[in-house]
């Protein structure tokens, strides 16, 4: 069976409840969007479908086969992890960061081709020999951005790959957070699955084929944004009030219309 | 500078470093002597039956200075190659080879030696007990890594903090070891630990260096294999995972190796700091942080670094010979403050 699959996945952690059976299906071609308030379990239940984090209950399957059956290099050839944070301990350039999500092995020539066109595809073609640390934090999250995607690009077997994103919009300003949105968009159409972590309901609803909506450690709502974002929804998730409308392209929420309720 | 031409630079100046070895001393060699003297070895296959004008200078150079250099040059590359591999796992450049407790943990198990081993040396084989501080040194410095590795783990993860904070309580721990055995010992005692200590490649023999040569190849020929892991690692130990990290296993083949290789150089030539800590970040500067260089360059700078100091130690003072961990603290200490108030941008991350 296609698709990366948490089926009610639970983790502990140090005592806590933090993801309380959730299960989550992301099928090759489709754009899964979590969304939630601080602290919901997201991130943590991203980490669970990347392999990092073993669930206490439950279990995690990639194409059928269980996540943590896979060896690290296997795992990392079928899907990638953009995190949060990225730092370098080093000063690594621009093109040496990208070049690191390569396999060992892969010949030269085409490594660099890879490097090449995924720092094009994040609009840092030309700053390949830049070092990382004199970059922007927006820059800095486009290069490993352009990381993962070589990552995703190197050595194609024809199976789907996944691509995970934590807050992938974070430090970016509103042209490369569509720009961003737009490479997971793409890498859907060409066949692979994403996954990503979003904070902001607006682009979520955007971007999303499916919306999993979390609140502490358990799924609230799950389905196609139109049928998703409400009212409703964002007064569960945030404990705000605020009007929810909609156009053709799908559901937007405006927050000069909010009343929080605390 | 490029990848090539730093790697050049360093391979070129370790040839200097091992001419100016083998030449200056007391009985000065030049290079086109050291190539007669060799010439002459090779045609006459061996030392035995030597044309008489070539027998000093051959004797010189077989017995004192080639073994000298020689372990010189493999220490120094033992101990930055270690540097380079423990900055790279701890993703720390503070980091070198005496934060996994190596260098502690052989210090007191030669201090224990020299002070409470007296009674145990006379009883063994002459060979035996003189190498009775070497063995110990090293002994004890595998022990405690392993035992620091021991408790940094848990579940089959091993926490580089735990291993951090823990390798500074060992530390302490031996260290107050080492100074009770200190206050309890007799001058002669405590000059020999003192000396140690300090370092020296004064006692190198060919039978030292074979034995110490295996624990640092074995280091060398693991490096090939952990370049790749340690650059992943820059990233965090969670996203060099996701990447396709084996991280547990590159731990633990890391810790294992380095602590091989150092107990193995601090047994052979004593406490030499600096050349483990410096080393990788001259290299860094040059030619950028990928493991691929970094390592081998490290290892050849190490080389040609303990080398010089060694030459230094010997001819500063002469005839005495100062402690080369003097040497290379009091040279290289400078110069790294040097380069890290110009350059501290390209050298943290």
């Amino acid at each position: 069976m296609s698709g990366l699959l948490a089926e009610a996945v639970s983790v502990r952690l140090g005592g806590r409840l933090v993801l309380d059976q959730a299960s989550v299906l992301v099928r090759p071609g489709e754009v899964v969007v979590l969304i939630g308030p601080n602290g919901a379990g997201k991130s943590t239940l991203l980490s669970a479908l990347a392999g990092d984090v073993t669930p206490t209950s439950g279990r995690v399957l990639l194409d059928g086969a269980e996540v943590g059956s896979f060896r690290p290099r296997a795992l990392a050839r079928r899907r990638a992890v953009l995190a949060q944070t990225n730092d370098l301990a080093f000063p690594f350039t621009v093109g040496e960061t990208a070049r690191l999500g390569l396999p060992v092995g892969i010949a030269r020539r085409e490594a660099d081709a890879i490097v090449a066109r995924n720092l094009a595809l994040v609009g840092l073609g030309d700053a390949a020999g830049r070092p990382c640390s004199e970059l922007s934090g927006g820059e800095r999250q486009r290069a490993h951005l352009a990381r993962v995607m070589a990552q995703l690009d190197a050595e194609p077997d024809g199976a789907p790959r996944y691509l995970m994103l934590d807050e992938p919009t974070a430090n970016l300003d509103l042209e490369h957070q569509l720009a961003t949105l737009a490479v997971a968009r793409r890498h859907a159409e060409a066949g692979g699955g994403v996954l990503a972590v979003l904070h902001d309901v607006n682009l979520a609803a955007m971007a999303a084929d499916v919306i999993v909506a979390l609140k502490a450690g358990a799924i609230v709502a799950a389905g196609a944004p139109h049928d998703v974002v409400t009212d409703k929804l964002v007064r569960t998730l945030y404990r705000v009030d605020a009007e929810v409308r909609g156009v053709p392209e799908g559901p937007f929420l405006l927050p000069q219309s909010a009343r929080s309720e605390t | 500078m490029t990848k090539f031409s730093g790697v050049s630079a360093a391979i070129a100046l370790l040839v200097f470093a091992v001419v100016a070895s083998l030449s200056i001393g007391p009985v000065a060699i030049g290079p086109t002597r050291l190539g007669e003297v060799f010439n002459a070895i090779v045609a006459n296959g061996g030392r035995a039956g030597l044309p008489a004008e070539f027998v000093r200078d051959a004797t010189i150079l077989a017995d004192i200075r080639a073994p000298r250099t020689v372990l010189g040059a493999l220490v120094g590359a033992a101990m930055a190659l270690a540097g380079a591999v423990m900055q790279g796992m701890f993703r720390n450049p503070l980091a070198d080879p005496g934060l996994i407790g190596v260098s502690s943990g052989a210090a007191f198990a030669a201090v224990s030696w020299i002070v409470l081993g007296e009674g145990v040396a006379h009883l063994l084989p002459q060979a035996l007990a003189e190498l009775g501080m070497p063995l110990a040194a090293f002994a004890g410095g595998l022990a405690t890594t392993l035992l620091l590795a021991r408790i940094a783990s848990r579940d089959g993860r091993t926490e580089i903090a735990v291993m951090l904070l823990a390798g500074v309580a060992l530390g302490a721990l031996s260290a107050a070891g080492t100074g009770l055995l200190v206050f309890t010992a007799r001058d002669d005692q405590l000059r020999a630990f003192l000396f140690w200590t300090l370092g020296s490649l004064g006692g190198a023999t060919w039978f030292k260096i074979a034995l110490a040569l295996p624990f640092m190849l074995a280091l060398g020929l693991a490096a090939p294999f952990l370049a790749r892991g340690l650059d992943a690692v820059a990233l965090g130990e969670r996203a060099a995972f996701h990447v396709g990290i084996d991280v547990e296993r590159l731990k633990r083949v890391a810790v294992v190796g380095v602590a091989a290789a150092v107990a193995a150089a601090v047994a052979s030539a004593g406490t030499i700091g600096f050349v483990g800590l410096a080393a990788p970040h001259l290299v860094r500067l040059a030619i950028g942080p990928g493991h691929r260089a970094l390592l081998p360059a490290s290892a050849v700078l190490g080389a040609a670094l303990l080398l010089l100091s060694d030459v230094a130690a010997r001819t500063l003072a002469t005839p005495a010979e100062l402690p080369i961990g003097v040497v290379t603290a009091a040279f290289g200490a400078p110069f790294f403050l040097w380069l890290l108030m110009r350059r501290r941008g390209r050298m943290v991350g």
